[in-house]
C-alpha cells in the first residue's frame, strides 16, 4: 500500500482482557492452577481461564499491562486535547515502540538548499525532479527504565525506501519490487540524542522513507532474502520467547514525491 | 513421495473450523480400511460460504471395484452431510469420485443440479467446487495432510532424517530462515500436518527451547511443528 503511494498508517496495540476497577474477573483470579470449571480446566491445562465472572463489586487486584506499557503507538499531537491526537494519528505522525526503546523521534525531509522545518512524518514533501532530498533523522535515546526495570539501549538503527509506483493491478501481490533497507546505522556507541542524516542526490522518481531500529538483541535476514531485509526481525524460539528481550521501534513513512506520472515505469 | 496416479474421492463438508474438519475425520480409519499409502487431505474451500472439503487418495485403488467399495464406505462414514440444491431438494452428500482420467477442465457440468451452500442461502457452483478439489490434490499445492504414507510413525520425539526416512513427508521447511540438519530431533507433540507446496509434502517447523531433564539442550536442536495440536482461540479469555 505505501508503494501505492497510500497512507497506511502504523499502531501498535495489545489487547485488554482484564483491566483495573473492572466489574467482571476471572473465575479464579488469576491461579493458573485453579479449576475453572466441574471438568476440572485449569489455566495451565487448556490454556485459558473460563468466561468472566461478576466480581462482586470492582477488582483492583490486578490488571493487564496499562496501556503504552509494553507496546505504544506515539502521536504528535500540536496541542493537549483528544481532538488534536485524533488529527496527528490521522495525518500520520505517528511511530511505534515496544518497550519505550527510545524516548523520541523526529524525522524530518526536506529539499537540500531550502530553509524550513521539513515535512515530518505522514507527510508529502513535492520536489522537483533532479532537486536533492535530505533526510534527517534526531532520536532522544531511552533515559530512563521502562515496565521491566531497566533501561533499553538502541543499537541499531534501519532505513527504510522503497518506490511509489500507483495502484497495482495485482489486487494479491505482497511484495513491492524495489522496497528494502538502503542503510544501517550501528548507534550502540551513541548516548543522549542520535543525529542521523542521509542524502537521496537528484532524485527522479517518487518514493517513501521509513525506520525502524531496535535492540539488536534477535536479528535475521528477512523474508525476502539478505538483499531486501539482511537484519530484519528473528522469528521467536517456542518456549524462548522474551518479549522485553526483543525490542523494535517503527515509523510511519515521509512520502517524497515528484512530478513524474504515477504508474512509475516498472521496468525501469 | 512420487504423484500418485489414483483415484481421489472428494468430500464436501459444511465445516467452518479447522478443529471441526479434524473431529470429523477421526474415526475415519477405523470404520474404512483404508490402504497403508491412503493421503487424507483437508482443503480450504474459498467460495460465498469457506468451508473444508476432503480428499482421500491411494495408488492403490487400481480397479474400479475396489474404489467403488470403498467410495461407498466413505460415504456411508460421511453420509449425514445434508446437501441443499437449488430446487429445493435434500439429499445426502456423497463423495464425488475422481478418476485418474478425468479431464481438467470443469465444463462436464451439465447435471444442471447446482447446490446451496450448507444452511446459508447464497448460490454455489458445484463445479467449481469440485475443481478446487481436484486441482489441490492434482497439483498438489494446497492441500494439507492428515493421513499420509508413515504418519502412525511420527509420534514422540526423532531425528529428522528418521522422519524423511519413514514417512512420505519430502522436506522440513524451518520458519523464519536456515536449514534443517539430519540429526536434529523434531519434537511431533503426536500432531503432524504437512501440506503440499508445488508437489512436495512440506512440514514446516519452528525452533523450540529443548528443556530436557539435564536442562536446556546442549546436542543437537530441536524443532516442532509450526501447527499445534491445541491453539488457543484468539482472544480467548486469558
Amino acid at each position: 500500500l505505501l508503494a501505492e503511494g497510500k497512507p497506511w498508517w502504523i499502531t501498535a496495540n495489545s489487547d485488554s482482557h482484564k483491566v483495573y476497577a473492572d466489574w467482571s474477573k476471572n473465575p479464579v483470579d488469576n491461579n493458573a492452577d485453579a479449576a475453572w470449571d466441574a471438568a476440572g480446566d485449569t489455566f495451565n491445562n487448556f490454556g485459558r481461564f473460563g468466561d468472566p465472572v461478576y466480581a462482586d463489586g470492582i477488582q483492583t487486584a490486578y490488571s493487564d499491562f496499562w496501556p503504552g506499557y509494553f507496546s505504544r503507538t506515539h502521536v504528535g499531537s500540536t496541542a493537549f486535547n483528544y481532538g488534536a491526537v485524533m488529527s496527528g494519528i490521522r495525518a500520520g505522525r505517528v511511530w511505534v515502540s515496544h518497550g519505550d526503546l527510545i524516548a523520541g523521534l523526529d524525522m524530518r525531509a526536506g529539499v537540500k538548499g531550502k530553509h524550513g522545518p521539513g515535512t515530518a512524518l505522514g507527510g508529502k514533501l513535492a520536489v522537483r525532479e533532479r532537486d536533492t532530498v535530505t533526510l534527517s533523522i534526531k532520536i532522544t535515546l531511552a533515559d530512563g527504565p521502562n515496565f521491566a526495570q531497566f533501561t533499553p539501549k538502541l543499537n541499531r538503527v534501519d532505513l527504510i525506501v522503497g518506490d511509489i509506483l500507483g495502484p497495482n493491478t495485482d489486487r494479491d501481490a505482497f511484495t513491492t519490487p524495489s522496497t528494502k533497507v538502503v542503510k544501517s546505522w550501528d548507534t550502540s556507541k551513541s548516548s543522549g540524542t542520535v543525529t542521523l542524516t542521509y542524502s537521496f542526490p537528484r532524485v527522479d522518481r517518487p518514493f517513501y522513507v521509513r525506520i525502524r531500529g531496535t535492540d539488536a538483541n534477535r536479528s535475521a535476514p528477512g523474508f525476502l532474502g539478505a538483499a531486501v531485509d539482511p537484519t530484519g526481525p528473528a522469528i521467536d524460539v517456542v518456549g524462548d520467547a522474551d518479549p522485553w528481550a526483543d525490542l523494535w521501534f517503527y515509523s510511519n513513512p515521509i512520502f517524497v514525491l515528484t512530478p513524474s506520472p504515477l504508474p512509475y515505469n516498472r521496468a525501469r | 513421495m512420487t504423484l500418485s496416479t489414483g483415484s481421489v474421492l472428494a468430500i464436501d463438508t459444511p465445516l467452518t473450523t479447522l478443529a471441526e474438519a479434524e473431529h470429523s475425520l477421526l474415526g475415519l480409519g477405523e470404520a474404512v480400511d483404508l490402504p497403508a499409502d491412503v493421503l487424507v487431505c483437508t482443503h480450504e474451500v474459498r467460495d460465498g460460504t469457506p468451508h473444508y472439503a476432503f480428499s482421500v487418495t491411494s495408488a492403490r485403488w487400481a480397479t474400479d471395484e475396489a474404489t467403488d467399495g470403498l467410495l461407498t464406505q466413505v460415504g456411508d462414514y460421511f453420509g449425514d452431510w445434508p446437501a441443499v440444491f437449488e430446487d429445493g431438494s435434500q439429499q445426502s452428500q456423497r463423495p464425488l469420485l475422481i478418476r485418474p482420467a478425468a479431464p481438467s477442465s470443469g465444463s462436464g457440468s451439465g447435471s444442471g443440479s447446482r447446490s446451496v451452500p450448507f444452511g446459508a442461502g447464497q448460490a454455489l457452483d458445484e463445479t467449481r467446487r469440485d475443481e478446487t478439489r481436484r486441482d489441490e490434490t492434482r497439483r498438489r499445492d494446497a492441500g494439507r495432510a492428515v493421513r499420509f504414507g508413515g504418519c502412525l510413525r511420527l509420534t514422540g520425539s526423532l531425528p529428522i532424517a528418521e522422519v524423511l526416512a519413514a514417512s512420505a513427508i519430502d522436506r522440513i521447511a524451518l520458519l523464519g530462515g536456515g536449514t534443517v540438519a539430519p540429526d536434529w530431533q523434531l519434537s511431533t507433540r503426536g500432531f503432524v500436518r504437512p501440506r503440499w507446496q508445488r508437489g512436495e509434502l512440506v512440514l514446516a517447523v519452528l525452533a523450540v527451547l529443548a528443556v530436557l531433564p539435564a536442562g536446556p539442550a546442549t546436542g543437537p536442536a530441536t524443532v516442532a511443528p509450526f501447527e499445534v495440536p491445541n491453539p488457543t482461540p484468539c482472544c480467548a479469555a486469558h
